[in-house]
């Protein structure tokens, strides 16, 4: 069994109801395919970098599960056909990550958004060397 | 490589002095290198969205490789975008 993280981006047009079963058919998915659904996250409606199916804006959702490789073909099917899904990605986690790691994990954007401030010197010093060594 | 030690200024043939260059995710394991992080990824992309070499950014090997990765994931997800137009 191994722990993987799917992040996928539904239409943000689609009701409320709509989704509700595109999640419901999501975790269906899951336990059929002798998965474990971890934890979702409903990470709300963000914009694109780039426009897709001329949308700019999309509704964003993270989940972790736990389960045997053949259910992430699985899942991964049904994201593919699902056409309310505009993006997916499956991202098997790290050996050293547990589950227990996964229940508890507050959403990496917040931890990071209070390291940014200090993080923009570096590659403007970086653009003087790369003259230099030009 | 970078590490010269610096020179008078005197003399306009020799290199001037820049501080070398650390990779950013061995100096502070607490930085996410994630693709669900993208403000932190965008400090290695180009104002166009291309990804930075490390001989610019000073990241080291291992670190940029699953940078790359990560950029390219948050490509995916519209997180960041494969590219910039006018």
């Amino acid at each position: 069994m191994n722990l993987y993280e799917v992040m996928f981006i539904l239409d943000p047009d689609m009701g409320e109801e709509e989704r509700e079963k595109v999640l419901a058919r999501f975790k269906s998915a899951i336990s059929k395919n002798k998965g474990d659904l971890i934890r979702i996250d409903d990470q709300g409606l963000k914009s694109l970098a780039y426009k897709i199916n001329k949308k700019s804006r999309g509704h964003y959702h993270l989940a972790y599960l736990e389960g045997p490789g053949a259910m992430v073909a699985e899942i991964e099917r049904l994201l593919r056909i699902d056409e309310n899904v505009m993006r997916f990605v499956v991202v098997r986690q790290e050996e050293h990550v547990t589950r227990a790691d996964l229940e508890r994990t507050a959403s990496v954007e917040e931890k990071a958004e209070e390291k940014t401030p200090g993080g923009e010197e570096i590659p403007e010093q970086a653009e003087t060397g790369a003259d230099n060594a030009g | 490589m970078q590490d010269r030690p610096p020179r008078s200024q005197s003399n306009p043939r020799q290199k001037p002095y820049y501080r070398r260059k650390t990779c950013r995710f061995c100096e502070d394991k607490t930085l996410p290198l994630d693709y669900k992080a993208p403000h932190v990824l965008k400090d290695f992309i180009t104002e166009r969205g291309k990804i930075l070499p490390r001989r610019i950014t000073g990241t080291c090997a291992r670190h940029q490789k699953s940078l790359s990765t990560q950029i390219k994931r948050a490509r995916i997800m519209a997180l960041l975008p494969f590219t910039v137009h006018d």
